[in-house]
């Protein structure tokens, strides 16, 4: 049984210049303990699909369409008091820049004891020793309970909100480019370090990114997603070693991998797609290497090619792989 | 606070060089303009008072043996540093009174008019900016936008003939001139005299400024990370607004009022001239019209190391309110 | 949007200035002091001259001074901003403090002492206003040198070869030019209401009729309420309009309704 379920969710941003599809028809699970894996280019509606998950939009933000059952419960019918009940103390959050996710004139300690106040009612005191043994969890030296957030470092930064975000255990902890701010060595640490956490407290995870590489290594199940709609859905191994759409494909061709034989990293040409004023058909088609008649009059729709692999492409039904792969380093 | 207090003396000490600078820049104003310098102390008006040509000639000399001015011009400035440093900021001789004695006299009224308008001006402003700020986008927020802009536009002499019309002569609510009528100097007329200038100040200085400057600011900060974090937080929404965006939002709004203090001087000239204002704005214009130079000068000096002190000040009370004020990093 | 409406069409108005105004401005009569009616749409002051005609000629002074001011300003502001943005170091340090203590003098003060030492030639005047008005545009290119100085493509140009000079002009002030220019149209807005400030205050240059003049006049003779009104309305107009202008810069870089995705 899955915990989270996500249903056809549609939430479309209203602004002067007509309506931004975001989030347009997108379905997801997650079971206990796992982490699912979101991955796509800058502006796809990787963020914007988190926020909706949390209902943390910006006013102009509507749902249009869809269910979000957490246990069950649909969180679009919950009121905002209760759905601030929710926020937190059963989903909690990891920005992206650890920085500007802190309130830079509270002091951290502060602010951490703040947010479990606002769920747990138990004594400043109490709660100062629990912020206390958090940051231990993390390994931040407990007299940086007084720092301000600009006092810490980078890495000690994202460690603050990781901790943060365990602080009122939480069944699933989104990940928004937890790592993308930081160098390498610490992207390695801070992930070894989150999935330690994540498999003590049985905490799932929706693990956001736009680095394959991170996304490879500590997920089971990834979701590939562009222009609002996720394109390919299906477990880790399976992603990677039988991909069945061509942007899925293109991804993985940008990135290097150390086995394997050497080739050329290729790039996708074009730009993503306009969200406001969409094309009819696929919204891969205008820089899809493989893009026929048929993709540009009819969009393909979301099916499972085979058990707990889904694709959107007309094309899913075959490997791609091949030619993909060849009309991308044959580009002009 | 260790770190601060570097901060403080660091400002502090970059005070005095300003100070110096205002100084030699009178110095080179009564150098640079054509014309003997010692009339120029003297100012160039008819000295009905002074008598005769013998005397006039008289207290030129003595003006040339005070100032140095038969010194080379190094000898000259540093007498004019010593002689403005120890509080004598020159002698009016058309009014036959020490600039000083004249400031002190006629600078109560001026604060009179001053004060409450910063003080009505900054409640009405952050009031309305604020709410507005909160509200945004929205009918409310575009029109507070637009009157502070006509605010801001208005010429504030102008405003008070309008107001003059208006109110004085045609609805005789209040009184045209004056601070108080020569009859009757009870307290309730005072404040009656008050209410006008006031008025003028407030609408068309002080109250737009703020209005402008806290709806943009609470725009900014509302926009930023870790105002949603707080929101993912599960905060209560008051506890967000209160805490998160205006104790960030103000911290621009006290710079503003450190620099309206200093601005203030020039919106008094044109109020106290249009109302007959005995203050020190109106002696100003007199001392202008007049080609009062010492009066004049020394107004302009006091005023200026006036400025530096209150910038001074502000950036002090910033800097404790900031916590990322004058911070030096600290590598762990 | 309607700023640039308005003060075009001021412009328009101050240029054409001699073909469309009924009267000479100059010109005294006898008809002192009538209210506007048909012969003379906005009424005459205390010489008998034809309001309209006066404030026709009037807004050519307030807008010379206004735009003369504001692009003194951005140009000099921008080099004194631009060259220890790029450079820093103790340039950066020295510039700085400079900046600092050319924003603490109170401006109107300090025309104010220049007037009466030197005279009420206007061109003495605009320099001085535009002297107070550059530091707060060196400060803003200084700024946007700093931010723009670490983008790629600087570095891309230098590793090329281009020399420092060609890199500040053509890559990074185009980019970081608007900023600057709401702001120093937002300065013309203030350069308008200073000079009329000035002029209502007697301090002005004699010799160019100014709104702010017309309305020392009305002044003293209150009562005859349409001196009062009517040049105000376009002081406050041509500033209203400079400053949408700017406004309109700043909303077109900051869109209010900044969409996430």
């Amino acid at each position: 049984m899955p915990l989270l379920e996500v249903k056809n969710l549609k939430m479309y941003y209203s602004s002067r210049r007509g309506l931004v599809r975001a989030v347009d028809d997108v379905s997801l699970s997650i079971e206990g303990g796992r982490t699912v894996g979101l991955v796509g280019e800058s502006g796809c509606g990787k963020s914007s699909f988190a926020y909706s998950i949390m209902r943390i939009l910006p006013p102009n933000g509507r749902f249009i369409d869809g269910q979000i059952l957490l246990e069950r419960e649909d969180l679009l019918n919950l009121t905002e008091e209760k759905m601030r009940k929710v926020r937190w103390k059963e989903i909690s959050m990891i920005f992206q820049s650890a920085m500007n996710a802190l309130n830079p004139v509270i002091r951290v300690g502060d602010q951490l004891v703040d947010v479990l106040r606002a769920h747990e009612s138990i004594s400043r005191d109490d709660a100062k020793k629990k912020v206390a043994e958090v940051f231990e969890l993390v390994e931040i030296p407990a007299s940086r309970v007084k720092s301000y957030p600009h006092e810490f470092s980078g890495g000690m930064n994202q460690r603050a909100i990781i901790a943060m975000s365990l602080l009122c255990g939480p069944k699933i902890i989104i990940a928004d480019e937890p790592t993308t701010a930081l160098d390498v060595v610490v992207q390695d640490q801070i992930m070894d370090g989150m999935k330690q956490l994540q498999k003590k407290y049985g905490v799932s995870m929706i693990l956001i990114s736009h680095d394959v590489s991170v996304i490879a290594e500590n997920c089971d199940r990834v979701a590939v997603m562009y222009g609002g709609q996720i394109v390919e859905h299906a477990s880790t191994t399976t992603v990677f070693k039988d991909p069945r759409h061509p942007y899925t494909i293109a991804l993985l061709n940008a990135f290097p991998s150390v086995k394997g034989p050497m080739r050329r990293l290729t790039s996708l040409r074009g730009s993503p797609p306009n969200l406001l004023n969409l094309p009819p058909g696929c919204r891969f088609a205008p820089r899809c290497p493989i893009a026929e008649e048929v993709c540009r009059k009819e969009a393909p729709r979301y099916i499972e090619v085979y058990k707990e692999h889904y694709s959107r492409c007309h094309f899913a039904s075959r490997s791609l792989v091949k030619e993909v792969q060849f009309k991308l380093e044959n580009q002009t | 606070m260790n770190l601060n207090r570097r901060y403080i003396v660091m400002r502090f000490l970059q005070m005095i060089p300003l100070i110096f600078s205002v100084i030699i820049l009178n110095f080179m104003l009564i150098h640079a303009t054509p014309g003997d310098p010692a009339r120029i102390i003297f100012g160039e008006f008819m000295s009905g008072g002074a008598g005769s040509g013998e005397d006039e000639a008289r207290i030129l000399a003595a003006i040339r043996e005070q100032w140095g001015l038969n010194e080379p011009l190094h000898v000259q400035l540093w007498i004019y540093i010593t002689q403005m440093l120890s509080g004598n900021l020159g002698y009016s001789y058309r009014i036959h009174q020490p600039v000083t004695t004249i400031i002190a006299q006629r600078i109560m009224p001026t604060l009179i008019l001053i004060i409450p308008s910063i003080l009505l001006g900054m409640i009405l402003g952050l009031l309305l900016g604020v709410y507005s700020g909160k509200k945004h986008p929205s009918a409310f927020s575009s029109i507070v936008e637009f009157i502070s802009m006509i605010g801001y536009s208005i010429p504030t002499f102008w405003l008070a003939l309008v107001f003059i019309l208006v109110f004085s002569v045609n609805l005789n609510w209040f009184p045209m001139m004056g601070m108080q009528n020569p009859l009757d100097g009870s307290m309730l007329d005072r404040l009656w005299h008050l209410c006008l200038p006031v008025a003028t100040l407030t609408f068309g200085w002080t109250m737009p400024s703020f209005m402008r400057l806290s709806k943009a600011s609470v725009i900014e900060v509302s926009r930023e990370d870790y105002v949603k974090c707080a929101q993912a937080e599960g905060l209560k929404n008051r506890v967000i607004f209160y805490k998160y965006v205006l104790r960030n939002s103000l911290l621009p709004v006290v710079t503003l009022t450190g620099i309206w203090i200093g601005v203030m001087f020039t919106g008094a000239i044109m109020v106290e001239t249009v109302f007959s204002w005995p203050g020190l704005g109106r002696t100003m214009f007199d001392a202008a019209i007049a080609r009062d130079y010492p009066l004049l000068m020394g107004v302009f000096l006091i005023i200026s190391v006036c400025v530096v002190i209150t910038s001074f000040a502000t950036d002090i009370v910033i800097a404790i309110l900031d916590p990322r004020i004058g911070y030096e990093k600290r590598y762990d | 949007m309607v700023g640039l409406a308005i003060v075009i069409g001021l412009a328009l108005m101050s240029i054409l200035a001699p073909f469309i105004a009924p009267y000479d401005p100059y010109e005294q009569s006898e008809d002192i002091f009538r209210p506007p009616d048909a012969k003379y749409l906005l009424g005459t002051d205390n010489l008998g001259r034809d309001l309209l005609s006066r404030i026709i000629y009037g807004g050519r002074i307030s807008l010379v001074f206004g735009l003369v001011v504001g692009f003194l300003s951005l140009v000099f502001g921008m080099f004194m901003g631009a060259v220890p943005g790029y450079y820093g170091g103790l340039i950066d340090d020295a510039f700085s403090r400079l900046f600092e203590l050319f924003l603490m003098i109170p401006r109107f003060f300090l025309i104010l002492l220049v007037v009466a030492l030197f005279g009420n030639n206007i061109f003495y005047t605009m320099i001085i206003a535009a002297l107070t008005m550059w530091p707060s545009n060196a400060k803003i290119t200084r700024t946007q040198v700093l931010t723009l100085k670490k983008r790629q493509y600087v570095d891309a140009a230098r590793v090329v070869g281009v020399s420092n000079l060609r890199i500040l002009f053509q890559h990074i002030l185009p980019n970081g030019l608007y900023p600057v220019i709401a702001n120093s149209t937002m300065q013309m807005a203030s350069a308008v209401i200073l000079e009329s400030g000035l002029s209502f205050l007697g301090l002005g240059d004699p010799n160019f009729i100014s709104w702010g003049q017309i309305l020392q006049g009305a002044t003293r003779n209150i009562t005859f309420w349409w001196t009062a009104v009517f040049p105000g309305i376009t002081i406050l107009m041509l500033a209203l309009g400079f400053n949408m202008i700017g406004n309109g810069i700043n909303y077109a870089l900051n869109p209010r309704m900044r969409e996430r995705m």
